[in-house]
């Protein structure tokens, strides 16, 4: 039996009761986590298996943490950028071959772009959960700069629904931006 | 919009929802990407932190058990003639532990009833011909009459049971025991009425019952996180369900807790009832998890760790703090 001070003791001494007990309260949430970043369960199950695999093999440095669970959290946070970087890989040399070479791309930007940039990656974010429908609504009038009508005639629904779709969209993103 | 409020959406947005996979790998470069890195660090364990899942108990625990081999077989390299003659005996005992796990379960006929009997050390868990799952606590006895059919939906307890009833709401399901009656339409909920003791306790999970009784005048409706009280007098009260339902695990987690809820999950998990003889500190946490251990095993840790005081006399712990 442990209070939360002595756990971490327990389990630096090779305590196996303790390490399950920090795995039941732990793996759960680690395993969500990881899930909602990776968008798979499997990759989720495995990256969570990893990390309490590190969990045993440095428990004498995990005994001094002051925090388990920021820690825990930061070994599945690793583990999942190590994964982002090797996906990017590939996407990085097309781009790279886009821009013809160019070290151009490597400048550091101003706060205003950077600014600029996040805003439009949430409202990405927004517009890419909507209903399919009204996705499509609100990409022909926004980014085809389709009127109300056009919209409707190209889609078979009324203008009614356009406008619909459009000011629920506005809303969420709002919502968001907010 | 300030920029660190900006990035704890975009992390917000992004977990909490599907994204193509184009999507992901914009994403995945925006996080990664060093700008800001304190600020969306921040926002990814502000997530972490509020994370509550419901999980199942048994996927987990089979996990774990995974991991464990894994490190296991990492040991192996250096000692491996003692681990394949340890692994041997592990093999040995869990297959002991399903066994009784499952054995435990009695099956006998009285007059064409099926009646279900747990010993006093085990449970059991089972599924009625509706559909409906029932785990047994220790020393009870379900009896499912020989006419029960998905239409006439009707048991008979003796102890404590954690139903999950399958929803069927033009054929309700009655369960009589001995001070309590419950009619259900589709819901989760513990029923303790041990014939033997002086008092009957149901707590509602989810969905909605109706109970009926001898001293209960007129039928209750109960909502989820309800306890009813049935001795000399009825009561209802509201309380943290899950120190009730704690019990139908393989193993008992008490993940920091307060001592006075500690108390009702053992009162479960070990069938014995708990009665304060003096003054009570209910506040001390603690974190542990039992499996096979005895109920002295597990009071005489807990009276190491806090000023709690205890005595056991016939399936009672009498209790006070120092």
């Amino acid at each position: 039996m442990y209070n939360e001070s002595n756990l971490l003791e327990s389990l630096a001494k090779g305590d196996r009761q303790a390490y399950n007990l920090l795995y039941l309260m732990y793996a759960p949430k680690v395993e969500v986590f990881v899930e909602k970043l990776v968008k798979n369960k499997e990759t989720a199950e495995d990256i969570t298996h990893n990390v309490f695999l590190q969990v045993w093999e440095k428990k004498d440095i995990i005994s001094k943490v002051n925090s388990f669970n920021q820690y825990v959290f930061k070994m599945a946070r690793n583990s999942v950028f190590d994964l982002f970087d090797h996906n990017l890989i590939k996407r990085r040399y097309k781009k790279a071959i886009e821009s013809k070479g160019s070290l151009a791309v490597l400048r550091t930007e101003s706060e205003e772009e950077i600014h600029t940039k996040d805003l439009s990656m949430l409202i990405d974010l927004t517009i890419n959960r909507m209903p399919p429908k009204r996705k499509i609504v609100f990409l022909m009038s926004r980014k085809e700069g389709l009127s109300h009508k056009e919209i409707a005639e190209k889609l078979n629904i009324s203008t009614k629904t356009v406008e619909n779709h459009l000011a629920q969209a506005r809303e969420e993103i709002r919502r968001v931006i907010s | 919009m300030a920029e660190e409020k900006i990035i704890e959406n975009i992390v917000n947005e992004f977990l909490d929802h599907e994204y193509p996979k184009e999507i992901q790998l914009e994403f995945q470069e925006w996080i990664l990407n060093s700008q800001n890195r304190k600020e969306k660090d921040e926002a990814l364990m502000k997530y972490a932190a509020g994370l509550r899942p419901e999980f199942d108990h048994q996927i987990f625990s089979q996990k774990l058990e995974k991991v464990n081999a894994t490190i296991d077989k990492k040991k192996n390299r250096d000692n491996k003639r003692l681990f394949i003659w340890f692994s041997n005996i592990a093999a040995a005992c869990m297959l002991l532990v399903v066994t009784t796990y499952f054995l435990t379960v009695k099956y006998a006929t009285v007059a064409n009833n099926q009646v279900f009997i747990t010993s006093s050390h085990s449970k059991g868990e089972f599924q009625l011909p509706d559909g409906s799952k029932v785990i047994l606590n220790a020393s009870s006895r379900l009896e499912v009459p020989a006419d029960f059919s998905d239409k006439n939906r009707h048991v008979q307890l003796d102890g404590e049971g954690y139903f999950n009833i399958k929803k069927d709401p033009d054929h309700a399901f009655m369960i009589a025991s001995e001070r309590v009656d419950i009619r259900v339409l589709g819901t989760i909920f513990n029923v303790k009425s041990y014939s033997s003791r002086e008092y009957a306790e149901v707590v509602l999970e989810r969905g909605l019952v109706e109970i009926t009784g001898k001293s209960i005048s007129k039928p209750i409706r109960m909502v989820p996180g309800e306890r009813l009280v049935v001795d000399k007098s009825v009561e209802l009260d509201e309380v943290f369900v899950d120190n009730y339902t704690s019990w139908t695990g393989k193993q008992l987690l008490i993940d920091n807790l307060p001592l006075k809820d500690i108390l009702i999950n053992l009162e479960h998990w070990y069938n014995v009832e708990f009665e304060a003889t003096g003054k009570f500190d209910p506040s001390p946490r603690l974190t542990f998890m039992v499996h096979n251990e005895s109920l002295d095993k597990v009071l005489e840790q807990i009276a190491m760790l806090t000023p709690f005081k205890y005595k056991v006399s016939d399936n009672v712990v009498y209790y006070y703090s120092e």
